[in-house]
């Protein structure tokens, strides 16, 4: 059986952290909600990073995506994967994360899901999806069992 | 290392027009030079 993902636990793919940079709309809104809360985990890896950081790149300038790897490595929790593997996804597996956002609908997908069961219960989404729907008062209070405080960190510091 | 605020990172970026579209076809092709 599938261990339990961890309710607090987040991957977005490369396109997800890239978009929250260069285009904003969803992508931002949904990692808003992630760097507002001390308590959620940004569970990233080297090539999901490296990724990232090429877009980036290529449709900004090498300096900026350096700067914002760094942010993001800061903001960040780590996890090693074998370099063959989709960087979301292996972040999604090590992380146990019970959210993997992405614009790919092919990773979205039952077919993924399926894929992703035995190892962890992830749940795929669109970012907008989860900016719509994480609920972080009812999250706080099921895993901590205390009254939800409020956005607990500046998400633009 | 001085890490740089969102806000900064926000405020740089956003002088482009980028859009999800380009950002997923960048990936594509990124991933792809990669395998």
């Amino acid at each position: 059986m599938a261990p339990e993902p961890d309710p607090v636990t987040v991957v977005a793919d490369a396109d997800v952290l890239a978009a929250d940079l260069l285009v904003g709309g969803a992508a931002r809104a949904a990692l808003d909600a992630v760097r507002a809360h001390d308590w959620l985990t940004l569970v990233v890896s080297d090539p999901l990073l490296d990724d990232a950081a090429a877009v980036v790149r290529a449709l900004a300038d090498a300096e900026l995506a350096t700067d914002w790897r760094e942010r993001v490595a800061d903001l960040g929790e780590f996890v090693d994967h074998p370099a063959g593997d989709h960087p979301a996804l292996a972040c999604a597996h090590r992380g146990r994360a019970a959210h993997l956002l992405s614009f790919d609908e092919e990773l979205r997908r039952a077919r993924t899901g399926a894929a992703l069961k035995p190892h962890v219960e992830t749940s795929v989404k669109h970012p907008d999806a989860f900016a719509r729907l994480f609920d972080p008062a009812a999250v706080y209070e099921a895993v901590v069992g205390d009254e939800y405080p409020g956005p607990d960190r500046d998400p633009r510091a | 290392v001085v890490v740089v605020s969102w806000a900064a990172l926000f405020e740089r970026a956003d002088a482009d027009e980028e859009t999800v579209e380009d950002v997923r076809a960048t990936l594509a092709a990124v991933r792809e030079e990669g395998e």
